[in-house]
């Protein structure tokens, strides 16, 4: 699929002042955590027990922790694994989310099958199945990411196999079809480039929910192990210090709170952009 | 010498309500450079006629297909359309037999540009690489005589007008140089100048080729001009066929005497200034749910008699390339033997 001149869509979005704001915060925050060793000039895991608790100074940016650790280094590097683990999560969940989605919306016979088990994946509370699936597995970077991916695939499936519905009705496919292409062609090549917008916002949304759900996995001590520094294991660890040096939980909690909310009107935006609906009042 | 000759198609579908005969015991033959049209108003079986052929039906209707269309490929061999493996079909599609559709709005994919959607054909069936298949398609917009082809090319179909898309269309339906083109409703989503200039181009393809077309209509001015058989469908059944002047001369069937004088020209009464209220056919046609026993054009026939609600007539030949299936044809062809 060739993408319409970049240039006019991107101007399109951003002509909403508060996408804008929200793209120009995310690419802070992506360079910041690129960025991290030469920014914040200090070693995020090296601890100084005589600068304990320090409040936010010019040497520190952003305050000690509660074991000298400088927290700007921690949030720098911590935004690293963060980031990370909600981009393998979103690209997971919609992989296989978008490949269950169009099996179950092209396949008639294959719908019902996967669409229950799907169903059934969705009947649990989000962040209750991840505890769950964390505990089984134990707690890891990679299962962190392998548990999201689970809890966020079926709803990726539900939208993409909605659109699937919708788009292989469509005369083209038929077309295609006259025109003597295979099945698996029409799939890949017909029907899954007309899905890309609704796919596109729900990898944005879901990366938005994986940071949010990396943090609370982390909070809630099954996510990320304590020595990785992640948002989630920032605050986890300082919530005890909260109410002699509010700072150590003030800012991993505004890092998530600024990405996620980035990220959601980001998607927000892209959706506005792609659905004929809406395009007209923009 | 003849492209495509159909035997005893039939083609229902199970519905909530029970079997339903879209088509029913249907035979017709198309000869080699020439075109044969269906005619049928909605409902009539034409439609289904051309996807069974295509083998297009969607599987999820319960279709049930019966007969056979036996289909003289360029190598000289006879294949039966309906029992040829779906591999070899695929390889047919598109490459033997190609089909134009109705809508040049919705046939397009939206997300590919017209360039890629001609050269796709061209690269699965002749294999060629893509500067070679981008190159031909570049031809096959020039053939359909597309306005600035070569800009087009890298278009996408948003940008192209109604009348522009159906030369896409057309383009990508003769990119393999088919000896059978069936085209449904090719021109009745397009206003009337842009039917005019699609028809003539189909007819210049068609004299440049040779190759046959199927044509499913329900314009009767259209049938007039561009075919050479017809072929008159009602509620599933072919009523009338015959070819084109001897039908339009003297059409056998009430049917067909009824939708040609349905026709605006016959409302025109020389020597008044205003033409008289058009005529129209009483009714509806009958639900194939529920068809009448008889001949199914009865409740809506002006000359129908009690015998006419009893059996279906036969369809009997009534001169040379001449069938029409009617109680009064079938009468009068026993008064003259």
């Amino acid at each position: 699929m060739r993408l319409p001149a970049l240039p006019l869509v991107a101007r399109k979005l951003f002509r909403r002042r508060i996408v804008l704001g929200a793209a120009l915060a995310l690419a802070a925050v992506i360079v910041v955590s690129l960025l991290a060793g030469p920014l914040s000039g200090f070693d995020p895991n090296e601890t100084a027990v005589g600068q304990r608790l320090h409040q936010p100074s010019v040497e520190h940016l952003l305050g000690t922790d509660e074991l000298g650790r400088d927290i700007f280094a921690r949030i720098a590097f911590g935004g690293r694994f963060s980031l990370t683990i909600a981009l393998l999560t979103s690209a997971g969940s919609v992989l296989a989310g978008t490949l269950l989605g169009l099996v179950a919306g092209f396949f008639r016979r294959l719908d019902a099958p996967v669409m229950r088990v799907v169903d059934a994946m969705m009947s649990f509370p989000d962040i209750l199945l991840a505890i769950a699936l964390v505990g089984i597995l134990g707690p890891s970077m990679l299962n962190v990411v392998l548990a999201l991916v689970l809890v966020y695939t079926p709803r990726v499936a539900r939208v993409v196999r909605a659109s699937t519905l919708v788009v292989r009705e469509l005369l083209f496919v038929e077309a295609a079809r006259a025109v003597g292409v295979s099945t698996s062609r029409i799939l890949w090549r017909h029907v899954l480039p007309n899905l890309m917008s609704p796919i596109l916002v729900q990898a944005s949304f879901i990366f938005a929910y994986a940071i949010l759900a990396e943090a609370a996995l982390s909070f809630l001590g099954v996510g990320v192990p304590p020595e990785i520094p992640t948002w989630g294991t920032m605050v986890a660890g300082s919530q005890q210090y909260a109410h002699q040096a509010l700072w150590i939980v003030l800012f991993p909690g505004l890092s998530i709170i600024v990405t996620a909310l980035s990220l959601q009107l980001l998607g927000d935006g892209i959706r506005d952009l792609l659905d004929p609906r809406l395009r007209k009042s923009m | 010498m003849n492209r495509l000759e159909v035997r005893h198609l039939s083609t229902s579908f199970a519905t909530d309500e029970g079997r339903v005969d879209a088509v029913a015991d249907v035979s017709f033959a198309i000869r080699a450079g020439q075109t044969t049209a269906i005619v049928g108003e909605s409902g009539s079986g034409k439609s289904v006629t051309s996807l069974t052929l295509m083998r297009l039906l969607p599987r999820t209707a319960a279709t049930r297909v019966s007969g056979e269309a036996w289909f003289f490929d360029r190598a000289g061999e006879r294949l039966d359309l309906l029992a040829l493996p779906e591999s070899r079909m695929r390889a047919l599609r598109g490459n033997q037999v190609a089909m134009i559709f109705q809508e040049p709005m919705t046939s397009l994919n939206p997300v590919f540009s017209v360039g890629e959607q001609i050269a796709e054909s061209l690269r699965l069936h002749k294999g060629l690489d893509r500067a070679a298949a981008r190159a031909e398609a570049l031809r096959m917009l020039e053939l359909v005589e597309m306005p600035a082809a070569a800009q087009r090319l890298d278009e996408y179909p948003h940008q192209l007008s109604g009348g522009m898309r159906q030369r896409v269309m057309i383009a990508l339906a003769m990119a393999c140089d088919p000896t059978l083109l069936i085209a449904d409703e090719p021109t009745t989503a397009l206003d009337v100048t842009i039917q005019a200039q699609i028809l003539k181009l189909m007819r210049k393809l068609q004299a440049e080729t040779g190759m046959s077309i199927l044509f499913v209509t329900h314009n009767l001015g259209v049938v007039a001009h561009h075919a050479d058989d017809v072929v008159v469908m009602y509620a599933g059944r072919v009523v009338e066929s015959a070819p084109v002047r001897p039908l339009f001369a003297a059409p056998a069937h009430p049917y067909t005497q009824s939708l040609l004088a349905c026709l605006p020209s016959k409302a025109r009464v020389p020597g008044q200034p205003r033409p008289a209220r058009l005529f129209a056919i009483r009714g509806q046609v009958a639900s194939p749910l529920a068809p009448p026993p008889g001949c199914a054009f009865e409740p809506r026939c002006d000359r129908a008699i009690a015998a006419c609600r009893e059996t279906i007539p036969q369809l009997l030949v009534t001169e040379e390339a001449r069938q029409a299936r009617c109680i009064r044809v079938a009468a009068a062809l026993t008064e003259a033997a």
